[in-house]
């Protein structure tokens, strides 16, 4: 469960201030998929950098797991991050001149996953996309369709209960987008995974349990397929410290 | 993040930009390269000096001469034009009896050998003319670089036998050094009441000029300290005391041979020089030319500091997506500076060991060393020094990793956010 509570945050001072989200609340249930539709410069982004422990914004709370990770120590939140989070980025941001395995490697590292554990958690992650076969190659020679899904399997290797994804189709052709948003849902629906993708194209938007509508940092409007909402009950784990 | 993760991934990043990390550790090798060559020469010089002044004598033994009168120098003005020039040539002093008694009677003195003076009027072997030259008594265990021959232990002359010079092998008429060895050679020496003793020798080897450009070298013909004592009881006029060119003073085993030197200054008109003062005077030439070099090597590490710190800000310019990307999978500051602090360390480590390793290329070519400053075929004069080696390369890290730490606290300070707003 993601409670956003009044969320206010705002760029620049006195005269040049600039309001990116203006107390924004939402409440998104555990195992739904999420779509933060709006125009660039809307504040789905700071949305989202707030949501992800990521941006601290002035006001307001944002309780996940009960917890207001706002209050956290920054040590803390770089571990919530770590444990609970999984990234997607619009321009991939896969390490091109380390290896596929190096790259999905990379958050089982920092979040202190032991060796072992860690083999194991980058194989299942890159069975997941159907890289398999590209283990060893370096990730600057993947296509952009493979490069999108060696990112998913970066951000679902720690096996996160959160998964955000910055227009993770922005930077695709139809078809290997389509194959992309595929292996989202999929994920989303398997795992009971939370997916939130920030998006300005409606038609993916649309294909969300819930959109969130956002224009000038407030919420336009929330909109919810109430009978696809997956009420899977997963035992909650407590956010850390 | 683990330490060894944090390592190997610093490792790989260093190796995604070979030419970078190896023009920057290249820099830190100069300094590293002359550090270590400089230690290896001192450690060399030291261990050579070590065994020629070994060789030259116990480092317990004081040599005690009588104190010159150095008023008796000619004055060096200039002379007018039938001034009569007085030629008061320095006599030079002996000690006496009365002297040996009071050094030995000084605490910390073991025992006083006596050395003394010979004065030789000619010499002549193998039925030749006569030669002039000076015979030395061979007081201690010196070593003597011999062409042919061999000496009794510890480099012993025994009554009766006689060191040879190698200048007078082809004036005695000798083919060559061998034929000289076993030869008869006849001394005269002056004796009170303008007459002259004769004494044989047997040479028992040849000398040859020392290889060491340190050592001291006279053609000498050495002869033992007994048969230098009766020659001297011969030549000394008859109710005159004895008298000694030198004493060889040795310190007891546990008293310090500098307290003891002390004690023969103050007990009279004395001059004394221990072996360990020659040691160390020669030790300091050595010193001072090692940290001289190493003061250069320092200047060069000095400067290669600026580039590392210039390599890791581009670096952290060039990879603030990496970083971004890194802070937003949830790794902490800490680790994102260790990352580029390791790069650093790899940096100055890769950099020592290139000039260790370039050091110790330099001291095989010892050999040719010696051969060319006209050395002992087997002296090693570049000796590295493993250890202190070591201790250079672990140094450099650390002078490494503090260049890297600015580069280091800006990637740590970057804002993920900022980092991966890339478009």
């Amino acid at each position: 469960m993601i409670e956003v509570k009044n969320v206010t945050k705002t760029y620049g001072k006195k005269q040049n201030v600039f309001t990116a989200l203006d107390d924004v609340t939402l409440s998104i249930p555990e195992g739904t998929s999420v779509a933060i539709l709006g125009k660039s410069g809307s504040g789905k982004s700071t949305l989202m950098h707030a949501m992800s422990g990521l941006d601290r914004p002035e006001k307001g709370e944002v309780v996940i797991d009960g917890e207001n990770i706002l209050t956290l120590k920054q040590k803390a939140v770089d571990r919530f991050r770590a444990e609970k989070i999984g990234f997607i980025f619009q321009s991939f941001f896969v390490q091109g001149n380390e290896s596929v395995y190096d790259n999905v490697s990379m958050p089982l590292e920092i979040a202190n996953v032991s060796g072992s554990k860690r083999k194991a958690r980058v194989e299942a992650a890159l069975e997941a996309v159907e890289l398999s076969d590209k283990t060893k190659n370096k990730a600057k020679n993947l296509s952009g369709g493979q490069k999108q899904r060696l990112a998913i399997a970066r951000a679902i290797a720690n096996e996160p209960s959160i998964i955000f994804a910055d227009e993770p189709t922005g930077n695709l052709d139809s078809v290997t987008g389509a194959k992309v948003e595929e292996l989202l849902f999929g994920y989303n629906r398997k795992k009971g995974v939370t997916l939130i993708i920030v998006t300005h194209d409606p038609d993916l938007a649309s294909r969300c349990d819930m959109v969130v509508s956002i224009k000038d940092g407030k919420i336009e409007s929330i909109k919810q397929k109430k009978a696809t909402v997956p009420q899977k009950q997963t035992v909650k784990r407590k956010v850390v410290q | 993040m683990r330490t060894q993760d944090i390592i190997r991934r610093a490792g790989q990043n260093l190796r995604q930009a070979k030419a970078r990390t190896v023009l920057t550790s290249l820099a830190i090798g100069v300094g590293a390269f002359t550090i270590a060559l400089a230690m290896a020469a001192g450690n060399g010089g030291r261990n050579y000096l070590d065994k020629q002044v070994s060789a030259a004598g116990d480092m317990h033994t004081i040599q005690v001469s009588a104190k010159q009168d150095s008023s008796s120098t000619t004055d060096d003005k200039p002379k007018k034009i039938g001034e009569e020039v007085s030629t008061t040539q320095s006599v030079f002093k002996e000690l006496t009896p009365k002297d040996r008694a009071t050094i030995a009677g000084l605490d910390g003195v073991e025992k006083v050998l006596p050395v003394f003076g010979v004065d030789m009027y000619s010499v002549a072997a193998n039925g030749s003319d006569e030669y002039e030259g000076y015979m030395k008594v061979q007081y201690d265990g010196t070593a003597i670089d011999l062409t042919t021959g061999k000496l009794g232990e510890n480099n012993e002359i025994l009554p009766g036998q006689v060191v040879l010079p190698h200048k007078y092998v082809e004036s005695f008429g000798f083919k060559n050094a061998n034929e000289a060895v076993g030869a008869k050679v006849t001394a005269k020496f002056n004796a009170p009441g303008g007459k002259l003793i004769t004494r044989e020798f047997t040479i028992v080897a040849v000398d040859k000029q020392p290889t060491s450009p340190l050592a001291y070298y006279q053609d000498e013909f050495r002869i033992s300290n007994k048969d230098g004592e009766e020659i001297a009881k011969a030549q000394r006029p008859v109710g005159e005391p004895e008298s000694y060119f030198a004493l060889m003073v040795t310190a007891r085993e546990n008293a310090s041979v500098d307290t003891v030197k002390q004690e023969i200054l103050n007990a009279g008109a004395f001059e004394a020089m221990t072996f360990a003062e020659m040691r160390t005077s020669i030790m300091q030439m050595v010193n001072i030319v090692q940290y001289g070099l190493m003061g250069f090597g320092a200047l060069a590490i000095l400067a290669s500091i600026f580039g590392i710190i210039n390599t890791q800000y581009i670096s952290v310019l060039e990879r603030t997506q990496q970083i971004g990307l890194m802070k937003a999978l949830g790794a902490r500051r800490k680790d994102i500076g260790k990352l580029f602090r390791y790069e650093a360390a790899w940096i100055g480590f890769l950099g020592g060991a290139i000039g260790v390793v370039l050091a110790y290329f330099v001291t095989l070519l010892n050999p040719l060393i010696a051969n060319v400053l006209n050395l002992e075929k087997d002296t090693a004069l570049l000796q590295m020094d493993w250890l202190l080696s070591t201790v250079l390369v672990a140094g450099l890290m650390v002078v490494a990793i503090l260049s890297g730490w600015f580069p280091s606290r800006k990637a740590a300070k970057l804002d993920p956010i900022e980092a991966l707003r890339t478009e």
